[in-house]
């Protein structure tokens, strides 16, 4: 390996990566930070002249290796982030049943199925430790597709009218159980300040 | 040297390039997509902890090592 190779994986396949995942969520993962650093940690020692030629290799494949672990890491928690959302569509009846442009039925069995398909995707990559990791890194990159996919099936103006109607609702809850409150404290109040006949 | 399974050419984004609309073969390196992220939300990146699993390993160690669990939380997701 040399260093050249790193570096073009770097362009190649971590970047495409990272701007997926910065591009989705908006902001640094903090995770992504500190592989970053402990992959230029070890180019740097590439380049340390007290060092044989032995030892900068090694630190030039251990380098390569914190790239591509970031750079399948880039994938999963950019998963993870996606489900998240999916999983609030999940929990919420009302969402499910009149929030998505697919109905209840296609919706859930999709979620399953994308679950399925991260184990997949997560055994790909155990049986590939310390040969090749990367190989399972379409199959990371399908699971992000298809849940992306799925997040694009929610219709965000239904689902804003549905949490404003939920928001009326608890308020006038709210109301009503004030008014009915008073009213029985005012009554309480009358029978117990009648005088005795 | 020739990595096994990993092809040369250019990868392409599953969200990025759609969502904005651009080619990603323009960005060369992190620095590049931060400052064309931070122009299109009109505001600086913030470094964030995601999903709250920050796992500090000790590894033996008397000082901590920084070492966020990714896989872990992954695994906990899926067998959610």
């Amino acid at each position: 390996m040399d260093v050249e190779e790193v570096f073009e994986f770097y362009r190649t396949e971590f970047v495409p990566a990272y701007s997926d995942l910065v591009g989705y969520i908006g902001d640094k993962p903090c995770q992504m930070v500190i592989e970053l650093e402990n992959t230029f940690a070890h180019i740097s020692q590439y380049f340390n002249p007290e060092l044989d030629i032995q030892d900068k290799d090694k630190n030039l494949a251990k380098a390569y290796d914190h790239l591509v672990r970031v750079t399948l890491d880039c994938y999963k928690l950019l998963w993870v982030n996606i489900h998240e959302e999916l999983e609030v569509i999940e929990k919420d009846e009302s969402i499910r049943k009149l929030g998505l442009n697919i109905s209840e039925t296609e919706f859930l069995t999709k979620f399953q199925k994308l679950r399925k398909l991260a184990q997949e995707a997560r055994g790909m990559e155990m049986a590939s430790v310390g040969l090749a990791p990367i190989e399972s890194l379409d199959k990371y990159k399908e699971v992000v597709k298809e849940s992306y996919e799925l997040i694009g099936a929610m219709d965000k103006n239904k689902i804003q009218e549905i949490k404003s109607l939920k928001r009326f609702v608890s308020t006038k809850e709210f109301i009503v159980g004030i008014i009915v409150g008073l009213i029985s404290g005012y009554l309480l109040h009358l029978f117990t300040a009648s005088p005795a006949p | 040297m020739q990595t096994v399974g990993y092809t040369k050419t250019r990868s392409k984004t599953v969200i990025f390039e759609e969502k904005y609309g651009v080619d990603i073969e323009k960005f060369s390196t992190t620095s590049d997509v931060e400052k064309f992220i931070e122009d299109k939300i009109g505001r600086e990146l913030r470094v964030i902890e995601l999903g709250g699993h920050g796992v500090v390993s000790t590894r033996g160690n008397i000082f901590k090592l920084r070492d966020y669990d990714i896989n872990r939380m992954f695994d906990e997701t899926i067998n959610s």
